[in-house]
């Protein structure tokens, strides 16, 4: 991270009494320009609950998902410098969570496949990834693919703007409406048959 | 004005959106020493990289300082060389090889170790 990245924005202290974004933009620069730890844990206050939503809903393990969020923060530590403060930076980091997620699927599922591989020659047990409580909302969320249930989630659990999902999805704006539109389509359709199916 | 306009039209809600934002609908997460746990970690890493560098440039100088000073006096042969008969001048590339080599090295380790 480059303090010198930090040259040329605001440090003006009155933005810390403006808009939720203003104030995160605030908290960027003073970090970027200080490298103040205690500046990005006011960061990483005012965001964590948003950002473990996210994750718990896509890996429906808390421990798990505390952990990728943890992950999370510290790349957005790292990479605090290429934060541009052009969109919002809930978007921004969001895109990190994501990122983060994806990369640590990719390496379960890569660990998954040897273990399958181990199991299958008899050597040993099949093991399983502890799953929290599955909820309604997971059984709704399950019928979605996995970037329909990211854009769901964003939109719906964590209250961002159609742009900002696409900051942090990296989809144009169009797609993720009609993402979202699709994806209620899908879990209408599923409501309509199991209300059909138990009467 | 316009995009007021689009982000009316992105919040005025059907009756199936509200019920997708009760379903979704969640406490907001307590933070219960989280964002501690993160500036912990974050700050491990300041010092680490305050120490590596350091520790890394004398480690690398303690490994360069012989074949460096081999260099340094091969080059400064070749200068006595130079100020005496420039005709005579021959790079000896194999010697002059692993000295370029190792300066280039370092050149990367530092700039890896600085991102």
């Amino acid at each position: 991270m480059a303090p010198r990245q930090a040259e040329g924005r605001n440090l003006n202290a009155t933005a810390a009494n403006g808009q939720p974004n203003e104030l995160d933009q605030y908290l960027v620069a003073k970090i970027l320009a200080t490298q103040d730890a205690a500046a990005f844990g006011e960061l990483v206050r005012r965001h964590q609950s948003r950002v473990r939503v996210f994750l718990l809903r896509l890996c429906r393990n808390a421990a798990l998902a505390d952990d990728l969020a943890q992950d999370c923060f510290l790349h957005a530590w790292e990479k605090l410098g290429s934060y541009r403060g052009t969109g919002s930076f809930a978007g921004w980091l969001m895109r990190i969570a994501w990122t983060t997620f994806l990369q640590s699927k990719r390496s379960r599922d890569r660990y998954r496949a040897v273990l399958d591989d181990v199991a299958h020659s008899g050597a040993v047990p099949e093991q399983t990834e502890a799953v929290d409580e599955v909820t309604d909302l997971d059984r709704l969320l399950a019928v979605l693919t996995r970037d329909e249930r990211a854009v769901m989630i964003l939109s719906y659990a964590c209250g961002l703007s159609h742009s900002e999902i696409s900051d942090a999805t990296d989809l144009p704006v169009g797609t993720v409406k009609s993402i979202i539109h699709r994806g209620k389509l899908r879990i209408r359709e599923r409501f309509e048959i199991k209300d059909h199916q138990h009467g | 004005m316009k995009s007021k306009i689009i982000n009316m039209a992105e919040h005025r809600m059907d009756d199936e959106d509200l019920r997708l934002h009760d379903m979704f609908r969640n406490d907001p997460i307590p933070d219960n020493g989280f964002s501690e746990r993160v500036v912990r970690r974050v700050r491990r890493r300041l010092w680490m990289r305050r120490l590596l560098v350091p520790v890394a440039t004398a480690a690398g100088g303690l490994v360069a300082v012989g074949p460096a000073s081999q260099l340094l006096s091969w080059l400064l042969a070749q200068l006595g060389s130079l100020a005496a008969a420039p005709a005579l001048i021959s790079l000896n590339i194999e010697s002059l090889a692993p000295g370029m080599l190792l300066l280039a090295s370092i050149l990367i380790a530092v700039r890896l170790i600085e991102e």
